[in-house]
């Protein structure tokens, strides 16, 4: 197959005929939503590098296969969970086992502390449709592609979190989404509510439990109240096999701050969309992103930092470590509004390229309609210093070392921003085997 | 609002005193574009019958593209039906001296302060001047001290004549025809420009210039730059542009293309002043160019250097083929936008060769409800080991209606380049302002030095003669932003 | 100890050394003088492996072996070590990291035991007292933010910390004050003893009042022009340099 309105029509085909079983098909506001989607996606189709946003990125690895949702009704194979391999060693967290997208509750455990309701996104739209309803008036359609739209029309699943007014979480909420190969398609939509004044910190990891191909194709919507404070962390390590996009779009209001941490170790083809749109005065947004690549990666961080208010402050900061023949690719957009005096919006993006074969694009944007802003971005791009190679040679530490040495300093800052402990220890152990790997 | 931010919002007086007609006969083509209008444009100009099948190529191509939409930029869409592509004074075709030129249009020139005459100077310097009026070159001045030199600086339609090998050889070789829609456009109705050719080892002994000036109603500009330095070679090329006030937009489309071999060195300097528009956005010029540098030999170096003060719409990317190993690139810009202007102007820098280094200083001034945009692309190829390329961007707001945009791109497929790319965008500050009138300045003189402060790297890369003039257009062309 | 003969090298093509010859025997002391631009850092750089340093002809054995044959890494682990003029800024890599890096690598060079967290502490906190540097500064990032002097001061604890045989101190007094001066001259005295040995490169006689060099060579043009004992560093106090190159030019 490799026509793209083959292709497009092969998923609508998938959707009608799963539509019957979709959750929440029952009631009638859903069934035209998801019809609405599918009939955009397929004006739409998948995006192509002849659209701006998307120059840097072929996804005809996506394309070139056709990749089908998963039957639910079956129970998961045991031998598909392994505690000691897919669990995060010392890390105390509620934890959701999605496999191939679908909430696995033998699996998980969904019982929090009081004030926070964690929820089956299958769950909310068979049982209380209503209370999500506006979330899904609210979209916007302007600013979506063809991942997007699929996602909408046939999501099957994911989590519905509600973090009650001024709540502080005492662990972290762990999404885990396993896939298991096989062509197989995982479509999670997830919806995260911090209420006024919570705090929370919430994690979403990805990662592959069988060799095979497999899309994970998945939206999450953080929106955050007046003073709300939510730590993200998008943890990606799929096999060279997987092929993932993520969108993680977060809306503020006043006073609230979200912190996203972006690691991508693994995938084939990753293209991850993050966004803030700060409408509320005073809100604060981080993104901190660290990518790590090999082989044949290509990993597209697309970022957009809307500053809709006066008075919000924006930070950045991406760091890439390029090995083999992989490929990055950093689009990073900042737009402040008309209104939104009194910003500060910083972004820089780092590169370190380490092989002949490797590649990196970067496109960082300033969009200003404001003037009293304080706005910067810097890009570089480079390879290891070499005087700082010989410094720690003539303290007898060997070339190669001394090489990972330095490029894991280089990434450290980004691994500093890391505030669950136990990720952060698991995270520096891969990035050091896998930076003694790539010698 | 704050006292000073309704000052700044008060920019709005600006005189544009380059913008009177000249009441002269012309010959003018009818609106309407077609081939038979490209081959009276090669027949009025005497062409040989090569040029003539490349306009027409140009034109077939044209035909087929669709104008660019990627810029930052908003502007209803442009009749090139309705616009004469062909306008000259009417005077004899072939003039021996400065005293047979219409005595009306070197009025025109010295009122814009340009000396056709060469016993005038430009700031206490000689320059050398094409004049352009409309579609024709109307004098170029000291023709025969370059010759002595071996420098051959003409208008283009006389070098077709007299050297058809080298235009044929250079002529579309940097910008081919099917470049982009504008160029295409330009490449089939090229009226006038300037050719130059420095012979290899000869730096040439005087600055360069061509003066554009668009008199005419309804009449598209479409000129045609050629520069050619071979071996070892040194040239200092100035142009500049101006317009009348008219309440119609008027279209320009120009192509510039720069040969840079082993070991030569051209410098490239635009004070672009073109009519733009009145404070509501009425009339001003759409300025669309395409402008491109190839460092063919080792060695061999390119450095734009612009000034963007004028036009309605701004769309301009002066780039450079970095070629040759060891070879350089700059550009310095200077943007303004006040009123309604828009601009969308950068550069393109390719590293080929290795070694090769670049440098961009970009610095934009939104002013009134202006949008500045700089739109820039580092390219390093895997070939070339050891680039190098240093960018800097900074964007001044003054004023809250207007915009400040910043678009990089940086594509890097070579593991030993270097690349930093820096943007900063801020506004005058209030303090800065008042620390400055506190010690005795006006706000107007503040803002001035400040704004001048902003552009100082820029300023400092053009020839001293133009520097002052640029510095002069700056502050007329904000006149009124303050106080 | 050490012994070069005939030592020519160039960087970037440009020939900067010219035929050095010097011999240094276990526990000596030689400071190596002369004016900017002489060749006294390049000399450094050279018997440390810098790259871009290429040498063109001639010799240098340390301890029986072609030292010239060594990676740098090799070098500091058979006990050459040198404090860098200009000491490099690492972001992102502590300097407790780097020092346990460093120090655990010499010891398996030599086939004894790493150490363990433990010990380790111990020693640097020892160590680290000899040349008055605070327990923070351990825990910043390599020279990150240092003055001039810390920068200076951190070297010497290395240096103290990896306990070389042959030291090479590349004006290691400049850009001190006389405080941090005397602290580092007593942690390079610390260290001193018949085993060890030293070349301080410098172009100032003021810190040979704290570290009493055995030998004095003055170099310039990429050669030794004149040797003697701690005098000859008081003589050229006094004289400056052209007193002694227009005595070589003449001879």
């Amino acid at each position: 197959m490799t026509g793209m309105t083959e292709i497009t029509e092969y998923y609508a085909r998938q959707y009608h005929r799963l539509a019957e079983n979709l959750p929440g098909q029952g009631t009638e506001w859903i069934k035209a939503y998801r019809h609405s989607r599918l009939s955009r996606f397929k004006t739409t189709g998948f995006p192509t590098t002849r659209e701006e946003d998307w120059r840097y990125t072929s996804v005809r690895p996506i394309t070139s296969r056709e990749f089908s949702a998963i039957d639910a009704s079956q129970p998961v194979e045991p031998d598909l969970w392994n505690s000691d391999q897919h669990l995060i060693e010392g890390l105390d967290s509620y934890r959701l086992v999605f496999v191939d997208g679908v909430l696995r509750t033998g699996l998980s455990d969904i019982s929090p502390e009081d004030g926070v309701r964690v929820d089956s996104m299958a769950n909310v739209l068979n049982e209380r449709p209503d209370s999500i309803q506006h979330h899904f008036d609210l979209e916007q359609t302007e600013e979506s592609h063809g991942f997007t739209e699929l996602n909408r029309a046939f999501s099957k699943d994911g989590v519905v979190v509600e973090l009650g007014s001024n709540v502080a979480l005492e662990k972290p909420i762990e999404l885990l989404f396993l896939s298991a190969g096989g062509e197989s398609l995982a479509q999670p939509r997830n919806l995260i509510i911090a209420r006024e004044g919570c705090k929370g910190q919430i994690m979403e990891r990805y990662l592959s439990v069988r060799e095979g191909a497999s899309l994970t194709n998945s939206l999450s919507e953080v929106v955050l109240e007046h003073g709300a404070e939510v730590d993200y962390y998008l943890i990606q390590g799929q096999s060279s096999e997987a092929c993932q996009v993520s969108g993680i779009w977060a809306t503020q209001a006043s006073e609230s701050r979200f912190s996203c941490r972006t690691i991508t170790l693994g995938g084939a083809l990753v293209r991850n969309e993050l966004k803030s749109r700060m409408l509320g005065v005073g809100a604060h947004c981080d993104m901190f992103g660290l990518y790590s690549l090999s082989g044949k990666q290509h990993v597209d961080n697309h970022t957009t930092m809307v500053h809709g208010a006066p008075g919000c402050t924006s930070n950045e900061l991406y760091k890439g470590v390029l090995n083999q023949r992989s490929r990055g690719v950093f689009h990073g957009r900042i737009k402040v509004e008309r209104d939104a005096q009194k910003t500060d919006a910083q972004q820089s993006n780092n590169t370190l390229l380490l092989s002949r074969n490797a590649e990196i694009d970067t496109k960082p944007q300033l969009e200003i309609y404001a003037d009293d802003v304080k706005c910067s971005h810097g890009a570089t791009v480079g390879q290891i210093d070499d005087v700082s190679l010989f410094y720690l040679r003539t303290r007898g530490i060997s070339e190669s070392d001394a090489r990972s040495l330095l490029t894991f300093a280089f990434v450290n800052d980004v691994l500093n921003e890391i505030e669950i402990e136990p990720l952060k220890t698991l995270l520096e152990s891969m990035l050091s085997n896998q930076l003694i790997d790539d010698q | 609002m704050t006292s000073t931010e309704k000052e700044l919002t008060s920019l709005v007086q600006r005189e544009y005193k380059e913008g009177f007609v000249t009441d002269i006969d012309a010959d003018t083509l009818p609106p309407g574009l077609n081939e038979d209008v490209i081959r009276v444009i090669s027949a009025k100009k005497d062409e040989p019958e090569f040029l003539l099948q490349w306009r027409l190529e140009a034109y077939r191509r044209w035909l087929e593209m669709k104008t660019p939409e990627w810029a930052h930029l908003h502007y209803a869409p442009i009749d090139l039906q309705d616009i004469s592509y062909y306008s000259a004074p009417k005077q004899k075709q072939l003039l021996d001296s400065l005293d047979e030129v219409d005595p009306r249009l070197l009025e025109t020139y010295e009122k814009l302060g340009i000396p056709v005459d060469e016993q005038k100077v430009l700031a206490g310097v000689k320059v050398a001047v094409d004049a352009v009026f409309d579609s024709v070159s109307v004098v170029t001045t000291f023709k025969k001290t370059l010759s002595e030199a071996g420098v051959i600086f003409c208008p283009l339609s006389e070098a077709v004549k007299d050297y058809p090998e080298l235009v044929k050889q250079y002529l579309g070789s940097i910008v081919p025809a099917s470049d982009n829609y504008y160029s295409a456009l330009n490449s089939a109705v090229f009226s006038e420009g300037s050719f130059v050719y420095i012979p290899k080892g000869v730096r040439c002994p005087m600055e360069l210039s061509t003066y554009f000036r668009i008199n005419a109603m309804n009449t598209g500009q479409f000129e045609r730059t050629l520069i050619v330095a071979d071996e070892d070679s040194y040239v200092s090329y100035l142009e500049g542009c101006t317009a009348p006030m008219r309440d119609e937009n008027q279209l320009h489309a120009a192509v510039v293309e720069l040969v840079a071999m082993k070991g030569a060195e051209i410098k490239y300097s635009t004070v672009q002043n073109w009519y733009p528009g009145d404070e509501d956005g009425k009339g001003g010029i759409y300025n669309f160019v395409t402008k491109r540098g190839a460092c063919k030999g080792e060695g061999s170096k390119i450095s734009w250097t612009q000034v963007e003060t004028g036009s309605a719409i701004t769309w301009k990317y002066p780039s450079v083929l970095l070629e040759g190993d060891d070879s350089i690139g700059e550009f310095y810009s200077v943007a303004l936008t006040n009123n309604c202007q828009q601009a969308d102007t950068g550069t393109k820098m390719v590293h080929i060769g290795k070694n090769s280094k670049s440098t961009i200083i970009s610095k934009g001034i939104s002013a009134g409800r202006g949008q500045n945009s700089y739109r820039g692309l580092v390219k390093v190829l895997k070939g070339a080991e050891n680039a190098r390329n240093y960018s800097q961007c900074d964007s001044l707001l003054m004023g809250d209606k207007c915009g400040a945009h910043t678009f990089p791109y940086m594509e890097i497929k070579n593991p030993t380049a270097v690349v930093e790319h820096e943007a900063t965008t801020s506004r005058i500050g209030e303090d800065q302002l008042f620390y400055c009138r506190q010690r005795g300045m006006s706000e107007e003189d503040a803002v001035s030095m400040i704004v001048n402060g902003f552009c100082k790297e820029v300023f400092k890369e053009l020839p001293m003669e133009f520097a002052v003039e640029a510095q002069k257009l700056l502050g007329i062309s904000l006149e009124g932003s303050v106080g | 100890m050490l012994s070069i003969k005939d030592l020519h090298a160039t960087v970037d093509g440009k020939e900067i050394l010219k035929g050095i010859n010097l011999e240094v025997n276990p526990g000596e002391i030689h400071a190596i003088m002369g004016p900017n631009g002489s060749g006294k850092s390049t000399l450094a750089s050279v018997l440390a492996g810098r790259d871009n340093y290429e040498v063109t002809s001639g010799s240098v054995t340390y301890r029986d072996q072609d030292l010239l044959d060594m990676e740098p890494e090799i070098r500091a682990r058979e006990g050459v070590f040198l404090a860098f003029q200009y000491p490099v800024e690492i972001p992102g890599v502590t300097n407790v990291y780097l020092l346990k890096a460093a120090i655990n690598a010499v010891l398996k060079h030599r086939g004894e035991e790493e150490l363990d967290a433990m010990s380790f502490l111990k020693l640097i906190k020892q160590k680290a007292a000899l040349v008055e540097m605070k327990q923070e500064f351990l825990y910043r990032s390599v020279n990150g933010g240092f003055s001039g002097g810390e920068k200076k001061r951190n070297e010497i604890l290395q240096m103290a910390l990896l306990e070389p045989h042959l030291s090479i101190l590349d004006e290691t007094d400049s850009g001190l004050d006389i405080d941090a001066l005397k602290i580092v001259a007593h942690g390079v005295n610390a260290l001193r003893n018949d085993q060890r040995s030293m070349i301080l490169v410098t172009h100032y006689q003021r810190l040979l009042d704290y570290i009493v060099p055995d030998y004095v060579h003055v170099l310039a043009g990429g050669v030794i022009i004149r040797s003697g004992d701690k005098s000859l560093a008081l003589e050229l106090e006094e004289k400056g340099y052209g007193w002694i190159e227009s005595q070589a030019d003449a001879a």
